[in-house]
């Protein structure tokens, strides 16, 4: 059983109730906000663990909360939940440091394992985990990125590289992290040599195919994905 | 009648002719009457005369022969009476013909003189030939007489002959002044006869230059019925025909050219005209209406230079993609107009530049395209709740469930679960269909394909009890694809392989080149019931279901198999499996060159 601060921020009341009972269910606290308003009063109130934001936010949209989270200095780590054609960038949602993507339609399993890791990272390292580890490393990175500390982020992909450089998920959070700094040549070799590494890479996959949309088309329904066993 | 005219023209040619010649005729008849029947008169009346002098003498020698003695009497008989009858005859001759005034006078002497002599010679014969019975006495006045008659009709004869000369001069010179009086005569009349036929057929030769430079407005005199009279009349019938014509063809032309302009002007696509030189011949109101908005701004439309290079012969510019269009402001809104440029006669004549205002395509583009994704946003939300909802019931964590419970949630999550697979195909198949579905393709070795697909579907495979056999030919050539879509291709086809196979039958994989190494043939075949053959272009139809099968799926995963396929340019078909049991799906793609760059395609 973890436990920590959820903020679940979504205008669907059913979308609602089914999270937060997946999460309760969890040992999660779990609060709500309907509306981009709400959900600024909210993180203003209250410090929370991850905060839940769905991209369709009525009249609203999702990145926008996101940017005035980030521009009050609100670095709470944020799951950002799509459907398709939800979202046209999903570079812009990562360089506000939100690399965790799920895409509609979800079940608790998933919800929960995503929720839990990426609580975990922001928490003291546990006890199982050696520092310095490859494991540990990729942590480290996607926490930095999630507080927007880019750099640290490059240098901790680079060590878990020089670990492990047959790893497919490493060198696909390093492509997520050139498509943040707008370096999308890198983006692509970093995707292609982990989908060489894995032709089934699915998150590699997708990242791919939305460096290729947003290439050809300047837009992109292709969320961010950083794989299964991350 | 213009044959009328002419013998009317030449007629005064003849009458003058027939004059001259008349006159010459009358002439040969006179002087050869003449000549045949009074000259003819007097020789008679000479030679008579001399034959009467030679007859008298021949009587007289006799005599002097006889006296001589050298003629006896009976042979100066026999001569005088034989003279005597020739001298009778001549004088009677002569008496028959007296021609010349005197001339009986003398004749009738010469008759009695003739009658003397005879008688004389007749006494003379009688008296045993007397010289001197009177014969010199007769002979000499009628010798005399005789000779006077020769040359009363020898001098008539000359008389005669110095008449017909001049009548011959004077005929001569009669028949040169009618020469000389005809031939300005005749080249009159015959300057008047050319007047008469020519300038009515110059007149029209005129007319009909006149018509040729455009002049239509000809009318001729019809002046006569003949048949330049005709002539002119087909003329002016001609004239008024072309007139006609003409009038027709530019009320056509006004008529075409006004509907253009009318047409044009309806038109909402700005359309410019360039001429040769590159400037605007002609633009239509929506064109003005558009320059005028864009004045005051700083957008310019680049149309001038691909007017300028279709002029300079590089061909019209058909855009094939909204892609081309160039993007105006245009009160505040932005318009998107897709140039298309032809040339006029290869460009040698100017180009027409036509503004296709594909606004409200892409509008409509970017709607279909938020149909989808709302559409997909819809449904998937409610899907979420309801599936986050079934499944956090059957954790049980929230409550247990008692048997009936459980099976109840447990068919609601199946149901949600096919709603779903509907869901995520259609929005594919939609994606795939608008060709929104963008896929980078890889030049990919065929039996790589083959292999992942086996690896994937052999956990699928072996749950029914089935297995997978892989069978790859001899020298694949690589194949430009999207590795993603294959592999839906191959998991679609096989899990329908799968779905149809009897529990512990083979189902292989087989790829071999085909189209002598140009193609590559992909084959999935199962041991299953097999494809109806009335039924196999259908299998591949959206929502379709072979008939009795059981509503598993929504029948568009075989739809989804052939939109990929197409993409690739390649064809997808089912037949019998080899051996008449079970079918055989198989598609084609076409064989990437090698070293040919991965190339970005839309599919």
């Amino acid at each position: 059983m973890s436990s920590g601060k959820i903020f679940l921020i979504d205008d669907e009341r059913t979308i609602r109730l089914t999270f937060r009972l997946a999460l309760e269910t969890d040992g999660y606290e779990v609060h709500e906000a309907v509306s981009a308003d709400e959900a600024m009063m909210g993180f203003r109130a209250e410090k929370y663990d991850l905060a839940v934001l769905d991209l369709r936010l009525g009249e609203d949209n999702g990145l926008n909360v996101l940017a005035g989270m980030r521009q009050q200095g609100i670095q709470t780590p944020t799951l950002m939940i799509t459907a398709y054609g939800s979202i046209r960038n999903a570079v812009r949602a990562m360089q506000l440091g939100a690399i965790d993507f799920l895409e509609k339609p979800i079940e608790p399993a998933t919800l929960r394992r995503i929720v839990a890791e990426i609580v975990g990272r922001h928490r003291p390292r546990p006890a199982d985990m050696v520092p310095g580890s490859f494991e540990d490393c990729l942590r480290e990175a996607k926490r930095l990125i999630n507080l927007q500390e880019f750099d640290p982020a490059a240098e901790k992909i680079t060590e878990a590289l020089r670990i492990d450089d047959a790893s497919p998920d490493a060198h696909n959070l390093r492509g997520v992290l050139y498509e943040i700094c707008d370096d999308f040549d890198g983006a692509r070799r970093s995707y292609g040599r982990a989908i060489k590494l894995d032709s089934r890479h699915k998150a590699a996959q997708q990242n791919m195919r939305r460096i290729f949309e947003l290439f050809n088309f300047g837009r992109s329904e292709e969320p961010l994905n950083l794989g299964e066993n991350s | 009648m213009l044959r009328n005219r002419i013998l009317l023209g030449v007629a005064p040619l003849i009458i003058l002719l027939m004059l001259v010649g008349g006159y010459a005729v009358w002439l040969f008849v006179r002087l050869g009457g003449a000549i045949n029947t009074t000259l003819h008169e007097n020789y008679t009346s000479i030679v008579a005369m001399r034959d009467l002098k030679e007859h008298a003498r021949r009587i007289d020698q006799a005599f002097l022969a006889y006296h001589a003695g050298s003629a006896t009497l009976a042979q100066t008989r026999s001569v005088l009476d034989e003279q005597a009858a020739l001298c009778r005859n001549n004088v009677d001759a002569e008496l028959a013909i007296i021609t010349e005034p005197g001339e009986r006078t003398v004749a009738s002497r010469l008759k009695a003189q003739d009658e003397a002599f005879l008688a004389a010679a007749g006494t003379a014969l009688a008296q045993d030939g007397n010289p001197d019975a009177g014969l010199p006495s007769t002979l000499g006045p009628l010798l005399d007489s005789a000779s006077e008659i020769l040359s009363i009709n020898e001098r008539a004869m000359t008389q005669k002959d110095h008449r017909a000369r001049d009548t011959a001069s004077r005929s001569t010179r009669v028949m040169l002044l009618a020469m000389a009086a005809s031939l300005p005569l005749g080249l009159y009349f015959a300057y008047r006869l050319s007047g008469i036929v020519l300038r009515p057929i110059q007149r029209l030769t005129e007319s009909a230059r006149e018509l040729g430079e455009g002049n239509l407005d000809q009318v001729l005199p019809v002046s006569s019925p003949d048949e330049l009279g005709q002539l002119a009349d087909a003329f002016n019938k001609m004239a008024g025909k072309l007139r006609l014509y003409r009038q027709t063809t530019s009320e056509e032309l006004v008529h075409a050219r006004q509907a253009t302009e009318i047409v044009f002007a309806a038109l909402l696509d700005p359309i410019v005209i360039f001429s040769s030189d590159g400037e605007i011949a002609y633009q239509n109101p929506a064109s003005e209406r558009l320059r005028k908005k864009l004045a005051g701004t700083e957008t310019t439309l680049p149309v001038v230079p691909l007017a300028m290079k279709v002029i300079n012969g590089g061909g019209d510019y058909l855009p094939e993609s909204f892609d081309q269009s160039i993007c105006v402001r245009v009160d505040d809104r932005e318009k998107f107009l897709l140039p298309r440029v032809i040339g006029l006669r290869d460009g040698g004549a100017g180009a027409v530049v036509i503004l296709h205002d594909i606004t409200r395509f892409r509008l409509l583009d970017d709607v279909k395209t938020n149909l989808v994704a709302t559409v997909s946003h819809e449904l998937k939300t409610p899907l979420t709740s309801i599936r986050m909802a079934v499944y956090l019931l059957l954790e049980e964590r929230i409550g247990a469930l008692n048997p009936k419970q459980t099976e109840l949630l447990i068919a609601s999550r199946d149901d949600a679960e096919r709603l779903l697979d509907l869901i995520n195909n259609l929005l594919d198949l939609a994606k795939l269909e608008s060709g929104a579905a963008v896929s980078e393709r890889r030049a990919t070795h065929p039996e790589d394909l083959v292999h992942h697909a086996a690896d994937a579907a052999r956990e699928l495979v072996s749950t029914v009890g089935a297995q997978i056999t892989v069978q790859v030919g001899p020298n694949l050539p690589p194949v430009a694809v999207s590795a993603d879509q294959l592999g839906h291709v191959f998991s679609n086809l096989l899990s329908n392989a799968v779905k149809h196979s009897p529990p512990g039958e083979e189902i292989v994989l087989g790829a071999r080149a085909v189209d002598s190494g140009r193609s590559v043939r992909f084959s999935v075949t199962d041991h299953g019931p097999g494809v109806p053959r009335t039924e196999r272009e259908r299998v591949f139809d959206k929502f379709y279901r072979l008939p009795g099968e059981p509503r598993e799926g929504a029948g568009l995963g075989l739809a989804i198999c052939r939109e990929i396929v197409r993409a690739h340019e390649g064809e997808i078909g089912v037949v019998p499996a080899p051996g008449g049991r079970g079918s055989e799906f198989f598609f084609t793609l076409p064989a990437t060159t090698p070293g040919e760059a991965p190339t970005q395609q839309r599919i």
